[in-house]
């Protein structure tokens, strides 16, 4: 008798709790989609396959340089005025003999320095002082799918290998404040990257009176 | 299947389906955006580029500043779209091969990582950064911690401490828990205006811009609008820390 009346309630209490119970699932799951879709960021994880101008015409000012593209209004300046004139930021080369300078600018705007050695880019930014340049590079390339932290002779670097997301080949070290940076447009030129980092790398370390490399 | 079986699915299915539908009803208009692979018709360019751009930007003996830490700025949010607007902060690396970005948008946005364009229908805060080798980095806050129309806000893009992780502040609230490990500590900054169409009203008000060095923040003294794209828009800079689109 007192399981005949107990019955309907027990199947009510099971439908109620089969009803909660697919609730819950549905807003569990909704609420996940919108936490991810909140906060994940996004890296591109197909560059190469971007609507060329569509960050381009969205970026301020037009967009980001890339590898030996002109700044507007760019001066020219030549491989001996690298080697003898002072700028904003010191501007570490290859040995003369080493590789070939095709190409150097400056920008107004700015005063940074370009130097070109065939397809390979040579850039100096200043502003490193406060980086612990071991820590940094060791983070960086752990974010990324293609990049490795790397010595150049006495400084702590990076090398990018290219990728969907990250496509240029790129080699980065810091030398005191400044980090020196050879990028190119093309993922075939990587090797050469890396050894004209390795090159100035040696000229940096005779410049900053470090010696040598023992490499 | 038992009939036991049957009515228990039901039950599931009935509670799955009353929390889908309230869940439809309680999210905001943008959670469940509109998506297009195409660029959207809207645009006056069919390439997906802004109809017009305009960029404020420090400057220090004639030359933009290339050593700020940060840039922030006051800016009215703007609650009706046409097509795609976007007001922002910030920093790009001297050589202008990297920047960081952060402000908000309307409209139609390609920020996720197949750059389809998603249509935010309400302010929606955004940031974008590009590193020296190509990769990029967006984040849209499509659910939430969104601006409220009328109302004047402080955007911010910083790496206070110089150590190349740079974040978006919104009204002195930080976006990105660490923000993003980036390959530069300083460059030159400034705001950013765009507009994808001749009909959107993109005119707004920048004031109040202050830089950061060395971690301290000051009123920029010269802030110069110094890129301008749109036919029918132009700067007027009435002080060295404010800086305004108006009409030609």
């Amino acid at each position: 008798m007192k399981k005949t009346k107990a019955q309907p309630r027990s199947a009510a209490a099971r439908r109620q709790r089969l009803f909660l119970t697919g609730f819950l699932g549905v807003s569990l799951a909704s609420i996940a989609f919108s936490v991810v879709h909140d906060n994940a960021p996004s890296p591109a994880s197909a560059v190469g396959a971007l609507p060329a101008l569509t960050d381009s015409g969205a970026l301020p000012r037009g967009g980001i340089l890339l590898p030996g593209e002109e700044c507007v209004g760019a001066q020219t300046v030549t491989e001996n005025e690298f080697r003898t004139r002072t700028f904003n930021v010191p501007v570490y080369l290859p040995a003369e003999r080493s590789a070939s300078f095709t190409d150097g600018w400056i920008c107004p705007r700015t005063n940074a320095p370009t130097a070109m050695y065939g397809e390979l880019e040579l850039t100096w930014d200043p502003g490193w002082e406060t980086v612990d340049a071991s820590k940094k590079f060791a983070g960086l390339a752990n974010e990324r799918d293609h990049a490795e932290p790397s010595s150049f002779g006495a400084y702590a670097g990076m090398i990018n290998y290219p990728s969907a997301s990250s496509p240029y080949p790129m080699a980065v070290f810091v030398v005191g404040d400044t980090a020196v940076t050879v990028r190119a447009k093309y993922a075939e030129d990587v090797n050469d990257v890396i050894s004209l980092a390795r090159e100035i790398a040696k000229s940096a370390q005779v410049a900053t009176g470090r010696g040598e490399l023992a490499e | 299947m038992s009939k036991d079986v049957w009515r228990d699915l039901v039950c599931v299915v009935a509670g799955g389906l009353v929390a889908a539908v309230l869940f439809a009803i309680a999210a905001p208009t943008n959670l469940l955006p509109q998506a297009d692979a195409a660029i959207p018709p809207c645009f006056t360019h069919n390439d997906g580029t802004d109809y017009g751009q305009l960029s404020s930007t420090e400057y220090s003996g004639g030359v933009p500043q290339t050593t700020l830490n940060g840039i922030r700025a006051n800016m009215t949010i703007k609650p009706n779209v046409e097509c795609q607007k976007i007001y922002s902060t910030y920093v790009y690396k001297a050589n202008e091969t990297a920047l960081f970005e952060f402000g908000y948008a309307l409209g139609w946005i390609a920020c996720f990582n197949d750059q389809t364009f998603v249509k935010y229908t309400i302010p929606t805060l955004i940031a974008v950064a590009y590193e020296s080798d190509g990769t990029r980095h967006c984040q849209v806050w499509g659910n939430s911690n969104h601006p409220t129309g009328g109302s004047v806000d402080n955007f911010r893009s910083s790496d206070l401490n110089a150590n190349g992780y740079w974040g978006g502040y919104w009204n002195g609230t930080s976006m990105q828990s660490a923000g993003w490990n980036l390959g530069f500590t300083q460059g030159f900054g400034g705001t950013n205006a765009e507009r994808a169409r001749p009909d959107e009203n993109g005119l707004i008000a920048f004031t109040v811009h202050e830089e950061a060095h060395s971690g301290a923040w000051s009123l920029t003294e010269n802030i110069t609008g110094d890129y301008d794209t749109d036919p029918g828009y132009k700067w007027t800079t009435p002080n060295g820390h404010r800086a305004d689109v108006v009409v030609q």
